[in-house]
């Protein structure tokens, strides 16, 4: 056989032996995270009952109800709109397995872009998963994903393309074809991401949701962080109004908060474009994670669930960064607890102005006392 | 000393080692580099960053090919040669507007690829005999096919140190187009001009008639320049009208390759693909090696370490390192300039007021390009030097003065970042 060819082939067998360890790792991202048993989940559906499109694609996804029976309104919690801000989708995780609801109905999506948590971001050293030991021992694991869908679930983006929003994607914003939060309001035969898109316009106003809230993270460069946004529309004040309510609520207990308008051209993001073509409050919250953004150090665990970064404390403290950086850090145990209250406090807001459509939730629990369980926990053990 | 810093220094150390003592390939000296790193950052060798980082710029690679197949196609055919002799010949008597012409040649594949080298490689080597011929010293030759080659790398519609820059604080990439040819158009000018114009000012028809190949000009005429002419229509319909079917740029290098496969002269395609993808393979190698580098030095925190102390230098610091540290940077990689060093100078030149962050990113992404000049890598300066068969030095004497003219442009557009903003629309 010519030398070449040996060298060729040996060569391709050296890159196999670095390629199907590296596969086997990158495969394992599909693994799902497991959900505790709650009693009060009444329902567990597919985004596919209301996008039929999405049926068997990698980006189907679950969501849980959480039916109390008596009559009320209706509130859609999102949490993975954005894999790689994990505090979402703990939060909504916690939720699904501690809430109790008294009043009304809650709909839970913990994976959004399902398909995103199936990758990391090339050149962000991202992790791709990060255990949390529970009191009693056993270990749960969970994801981080990419804030995009999966290149090999949607792929080639698009030179040039006009979301239902009207939101133009064109230079290195046409990724943005795969953020479910650019996309919204959706199309039920458009690109995939679209399809999440379209499923939760669909939810939305199948199921008469009247209050959405899709819970994100920032880094600290974010100018909009310990923020919630709510819909700008002529005829919505009330969004306001109720987000408002919650926001001096949480303040006058202690918790930093602060209720923004949509920016006018926030074309494709839920709080905007759900917002003007449906009837449902839109809200969403951010918090800050110092895992993102390209001052961080060193990516490990401690990063991610102590969430620790004194690149960020220097920064803040040089000018560079408006936010506020706490000294010890701010904990996932700390941004979960945020989302989750907050979460309570919007129901509350929205109960005492909506009575006909109270939504009354248990076993949230204050901030403090979710900080105190801490994510052990919090979170439940899994079979 | 920092354990981050520790890292950074591992791994800029095994990559000057394994290139520069033990001459391995730049690719292969990165990988090393980011192993290194790894290493000494505690985290084995963790094959998944390794491969992520491998594959960031997948798509641009694409780009890279598929342009070089097209270059390759016009260069055959003859378009490149009919569009040199049909320059020379019409506009010898203006030898000025001539050289930009030239030079506007040389730039063009790197407009479209965002890539110097492919520029080099094609346009370049193309160029190259018809600037020895109306007179230019082979030295001088080589700097102007570096030099705009590296122009048609920063110039619009195609930067991608600007889009890694913009990428890092969500900035999305439109408004670079004025900006870029601000900076590009009055560098790429001087330096041809400055390097070019005193050697051809008295230049003889007859002699360049019996030079230059006028024959295949004549023998196909306008179908020549057919596949340029069908490139540039679907780039611009497919980006102006969301109904014009979506091909994707490589599509559109190929389609346009395809085409130019019957509008000249004949010749056996996957021969000469072959070779042009054997002086790609190399470039290729290199973004791989850089996207693994990158990702090891954020994965050890090497990448945070070195934006925190630069935005500890202060304002006037972090001019003097985005003039002097960002086009060195080069030397490692221009890419990688952009992705490490962009983002933080452009955070901390926005913080500090008075600027036009559009602006700002497009200079920044200028003195990155200027890296490919740098030494060892010098990916334009080596590849320009190899066409005119010089060694590489003698290349880059010339170079000099246009690179420091280029500087003092940016410079002058950073600090007037504000006055300019009106091209950002």
């Amino acid at each position: 056989m010519n030398k070449t060819y040996i060298k060729n082939i040996i060569v391709i067998l050296i890159a196999l032996v670095f390629a199907v360890p590296a596969s086997i790792d990158f495969l394992s991202m599909h693994a799902q995270e497991q959900i505790a048993d709650n009693p009060h989940v009444s329902d567990v559906r597919m985004l596919s009952y209301y996008s039929p499109g999405l049926k068997g694609t990698a980006s189907d996804t679950e969501l849980f109800i959480l039916d109390s029976g008596k009559p009320g309104g209706t509130l859609l919690v999102l949490g993975g709109t954005h894999p790689n801000e994990s505090a979402g989708m703990i939060s909504a995780i916690s939720l699904v397995e501690n809430l109790k609801v008294n009043q009304g109905r809650v709909i839970v999506i913990p994976w959004t872009n399902k398909s995103g948590f199936t990758h990391t971001s090339p050149l962000d050293g991202m992790l791709d998963k990060f255990d949390i030991t529970l009191a009693d021992g056993c270990t749960r694991t969970f994801r981080i994903g990419n804030r995009l869908t999966n290149p090999v679930d949607q792929w080639p983006d698009r030179s040039f393309y006009k979301g239902t929003s009207g939101r133009k994607l064109v230079g290195t914003e046409n990724a943005e074809i795969r953020n479910v939060n650019r996309m919204y309001y959706g199309k039920a035969d458009g690109v995939l991401t679209e399809k999440v898109c379209y499923g939760i316009f669909d939810l939305i106003q199948s199921e008469d949701v009247n209050l959405v809230m899709d819970m994100h993270e920032g880094s600290p460069e974010f100018l909009y962080l310990d923020c919630t946004m709510v819909n700008w529309k002529q005829d919505n004040s009330t969004a306001m109004s109720i987000a408002s309510s919650m926001a001096l609520s949480m303040q006058l207990d202690g918790l930093d908060m602060r209720a923004e308008y949509s920016g006018k051209s926030s074309y494709g993001l839920s709080h905007r474009s759900l917002g003007d073509n449906t009837s449902a409050m839109m809200t969403l919250m951010e918090t800050y994670n110092p895992s993102m953004g390209p001052l961080h150090g060193k990516m490990d665990e401690d990063l991610i669930v102590n969430g620790n970064e004194p690149n960020y404390l220097q920064a803040h403290r040089d000018g560079y960064v408006y936010f506020d950086v706490p000294e010890n850090g701010y904990p996932l145990i700390q941004r979960v607890a945020r989302h989750v209250t907050c979460i309570s406090y919007l129901c509350q807001a929205f109960s005492e102005e909506n009575p006909d459509k109270a939504i009354v939730l248990e076993g949230i629990g204050t901030y403090d006392e979710i900080v105190v369980k801490g994510l052990e926990g919090l979170l439940k053990p899994v079979k | 000393m920092d354990i981050e810093l520790i890292c950074l220094l591992a791994m800029l150390g095994s990559f000057l080692l394994a290139n520069l003592l033990l001459k391995l390939p730049v690719s292969i000296s990165m990988v090393i580099g980011a192993v290194a790193g790894a290493l000494v950052g505690g985290e084995g060798i963790p094959l998944r960053h390794l491969f992520e980082g491998t594959f960031t710029y997948v798509d641009t690679m694409l780009i890279i090919s598929s342009a070089m197949l097209f270059m390759t196609v016009i260069q055959e055919s003859g378009a490149l040669e009919a569009l040199n002799a049909t320059i020379v010949t019409k506009l010898y008597r203006h030898p000025a507007l001539m050289l930009m012409m030239l030079m506007l040649v040389i730039m063009f594949p790197g407009m479209i690829t965002g890539s110097s080298t492919a520029a080099v490689l094609s346009a370049g080597a193309l160029v190259a005999p018809v600037l020895l011929l109306i007179g230019i010293p082979r030295a001088k030759a080589g700097a102007i096919v570096a030099i705009g080659s590296i122009m048609g790398m920063a110039a619009p519609p195609i930067n991608i140190p600007a889009m890694l820059i913009g990428g890092g604080v969500d900035m999305p990439y439109i408004g670079f187009d004025g900006p870029l040819l601000l900076l590009t158009l009055p560098c790429a000018v001087i330096s041809v001009l400055l390097l070019g114009l005193r050697h051809c000012r008295n230049l003889d028809a007859d002699k360049l008639a019996e030079s230059l190949d006028l024959e295949v000009g004549k023998k196909y005429g306008f179908r020549l320049y057919i596949p340029i002419i069908v490139l540039f229509v679907l780039l611009v319909l497919s980006k102006a009208f969301l109904h014009f079917p979506q091909l994707g740029t490589c599509l559109i290098f190929l389609i346009s390759a395809f085409i130019g496969l019957f509008t000249g002269r004949k010749f056996n395609f996957w021969d000469k693909a072959l070779k042009a993808m054997d002086t790609t393979i190399p470039v290729l190698a290199k973004l791989m090696g850089v996207g693994m580098f990158i990702q090891i030095m954020t994965l050890v925190g090497a990448r945070g370490w070195i934006v925190v102390s630069c935005l500890s230098l202060g304002i006037t610091a972090v001019y003097i390192a985005s003039l002097t540290i960002m086009p060195a940077f080069g030397a490692i990689s221009s890419y990688g300039a952009a992705s490490v060093l962009g983002v933080p100078f452009l955070l901390v030149l926005i913080q500090a007021g008075g600027h036009n962050d559009i602006m700002v990113a497009s200079c920044l992404s200028f003195l990155c390009c200027l890296g490919d000049l740098m030494p060892p890598t010098a990916l334009a300066g080596n590849y320009a030097a190899q066409i005119v068969q010089l060694k590489y030095k003698f290349v880059l004497k010339y170079c000099v003065v246009p690179f420091l003219i280029c500087i003092a442009i940016a410079l002058a557009v950073l600090l007037n970042s504000s006055f300019f903003s009106f091209l950002t629309v």
